[in-house]
């Protein structure tokens, strides 16, 4: 099928490569393995229900720089996944907060852990 | 059916659907931003163009007919019977970007296949589309006595080229982006 610089490629093969470029241009395209370990932490500390902030999350690791973690963040709340509220009383500080797709995100993971666990009971 | 047949059928269809699809973003064109029409011939925002781009890095040739044929259908009645450079003008608007997608092959090697493609080379080529097709469109109105003198008309159909390519593609890839984050989200 291949042949010399692709020339009688199928059409679909050109679409999806066209597709591809024109999703690159997108800013939500899909997360990085850091971005999803990033947004996997912040869901577990939004589920503890404590509003926390971006100073937090930027001290809070030790094995990343505070400017990689915050490069990080700014690229999920880039592609809509979270929300940085500033305080009312103190425009400096920045609350990290869900978004309705970042809900979404844990959702449908919730719910295909689930279904992984009801079929493993059935086997 | 043969299978030569068949391939004329299909590069038939392809024609069609391309030169359709032309007349579909014109009318958008026209309902949504007339009010940005500059000339006739020249608007600053011109939806129609991201279609140059897209189709020829498709169908090649193919998209040349199709563009030219869509470009002809959406010439007024009158610019048709009475324009002798008619045919030229529609014409124009294929080859413009048959013209700069073949430069930046050759520049970029960029496969027949796409492969490699790069979210930079379709904002290039959609650039030097547009230039290209303003050089051509204004050649062809300079030659055939229609060019109105008009110097802003040339800039006006390179930045509606590209705002109208930029607004399609911003919108395609906007589009691709929440359809990928929605799969992401869903596994």
């Amino acid at each position: 099928m291949k042949t010399n610089n692709g020339a009688d490629a199928p059409i679909f093969v050109r679409l999806l490569n066209l597709l591809n470029a024109i999703r690159g241009m997108s800013p939500f395209s899909d997360l990085s393995a850091d971005e999803e370990q990033l947004l996997g932490q912040l869901v577990l500390r939004w589920q503890r229900d404590e509003p926390f902030t971006v100073g937090d999350l930027m001290h809070g690791s030790d094995r990343t720089s505070p400017s990689t973690m915050y490069r990080r963040l700014i690229a999920l709340r880039d592609k809509g996944l979270a929300n940085l509220r500033v305080d009312d009383g103190d425009r400096r500080v920045k609350f990290i907060e869900p978004t309705a797709l970042a809900h979404e995100y844990v959702r449908n993971f919730s719910a295909h852990l689930e279904d992984m666990l009801a079929r493993e009971r059935a086997s | 059916m043969t299978r030569i047949a068949k391939s004329v059928a299909r590069q038939a269809l392809i024609i069609a659907g391309v030169a359709c699809l032309w007349v579909i973003f014109f009318r958008l064109n026209s309902l949504f931003f007339n009010g940005f029409a500059h000339s006739v011939r020249a608007h600053w925002i011109f939806l129609p163009a991201a279609l140059r781009v897209i189709a020829l890095l498709l169908f090649d040739e193919l998209a040349v007919v199709g563009l030219t044929v869509g470009a002809y259908m959406t010439l007024g009645l009158s610019e048709r019977v009475i324009m002798p450079g008619a045919a030229l003008l529609a014409l124009s608007s294929g080859v413009a970007p048959w013209i700069a997608v073949a430069m930046w092959r050759r520049i970029f090697h960029i496969r027949r296949d796409l492969a490699g493609l790069r979210p930079l080379d379709v904002v290039a080529l959609s650039l030097g589309s547009a230039v290209m097709n303003s050089a051509l469109l204004n050649l062809v109105l300079t030659l055939t006595g229609e060019m109105p003198g008009d110097v802003e008309q040339i800039a006006t159909i390179i930045v509606g080229d590209a705002v109208g390519t930029a607004i399609v593609l911003a919108i395609l890839s906007g589009l691709l982006g929440v359809v990928a984050m929605k799969a992401k989200a869903r596994r």
